[in-house]
């Protein structure tokens, strides 16, 4: 007796149904892990050591202690500083003039100074970072 | 008279060019995706309510609330190797964008620790974008 001819598969297909399932599980899972990274911030210069010296005299500078701010030598409040920062008008200058020297003293903490420094930032100013000989 | 029922069609939904675009779906989520460089350690950013969006720069420098130091998300031991790992990281960068250092530190962190790594990122040639948050409503209407 001869054996059952086996039927000719005439329409042959990759089963890709469960393929789908797997791309749309790794889908979910980028969907899932991706944060949309937004980058707030201010940009700081530190100007170069001929430059510093050059321009130091008639540059504003800001000194930032513990509770206690100076603007050019001046003890000043802190909002009085951030109207004295509007004023300077740093927006409508170019060059070296629109750098306001920040120099931190004592114990300061991260928080005021970054304070500061987004102020100058806002106002259209470049901040220049005044380190301590000894820091350097 | 005897009516006799046609039998069921075999329905298929075609799922092939679905596919397609999940893996092009897929493809997209791995282009536009950069993992993240940060330290693993801790920090609380400063918050200031006057800040630029920015884009996101090629390297980052970090300062976590134990005042440790990581470059890359690798912890270095002191300003020192940041200058020489910054150098070696902007190295042949044309760009503005390229020099770029991503600086994030812990708002508690005296100027000891955080003044000296702004100095060496500025000596290693870099521009330095300190990144903070804005503060939220909620924060807002803390005195």
């Amino acid at each position: 007796m001869k054996p059952p001819r086996r039927a000719l598969n005439r329409n042959p297909e990759i089963p890709v149904a469960s393929l789908v399932d797997l791309a749309f599980l790794l889908n979910v899972f980028f969907i899932m892990v991706t944060s949309i990274a937004e980058f707030n911030g201010v940009i700081a210069d530190v100007p170069a050591a001929e430059r510093s010296q050059a321009v130091a005299e008639q540059t504003p500078t800001i000194a930032i202690q513990e509770n206690k701010f100076t603007f050019n030598d001046k003890e000043i409040s802190l909002v009085d500083l951030k109207q004295r920062i509007t004023e300077l008008d740093l927006a409508h200058k170019s060059g070296e003039g629109k750098v306001v020297l920040l120099e931190a003293q004592g114990k300061i903490q991260y928080q005021a100074y970054f304070e500061i420094m987004a102020d100058v930032s806002a106002a259209g100013g470049v901040i220049g970072i005044v380190q301590e000989e000894g820091n350097q | 008279m005897k009516y006799q029922r046609p039998a069921p069609a075999h329905i298929e939904i075609p799922v092939a060019s679905l596919g397609d675009i999940a893996f092009l779906l897929i493809t997209f989520f791995m282009f536009c995706s950069t993992f993240s460089r940060s330290s693993g350690g801790h920090l609380v950013p400063p918050r200031a309510q006057h800040l630029t969006t920015m884009q996101e720069g090629k390297v980052s420098v970090d300062i976590d609330e134990d005042g440790k130091i990581y470059v890359q998300g690798q912890i270095v031991p002191d300003a020192n190797a940041v200058e020489t790992s910054v150098t070696m990281l902007i190295e042949g960068e044309t760009t503005d964008q390229g020099k770029t250092v991503m600086f994030k530190c812990d708002k508690h962190i005296t100027k000891q620790v955080f003044e000296p790594v702004l100095g060496a990122i500025a000596k290693a040639g870099a521009t330095i974008a300190a990144l903070g948050e804005r503060p939220t409503d909620k924060q807002e209407a803390q005195p």
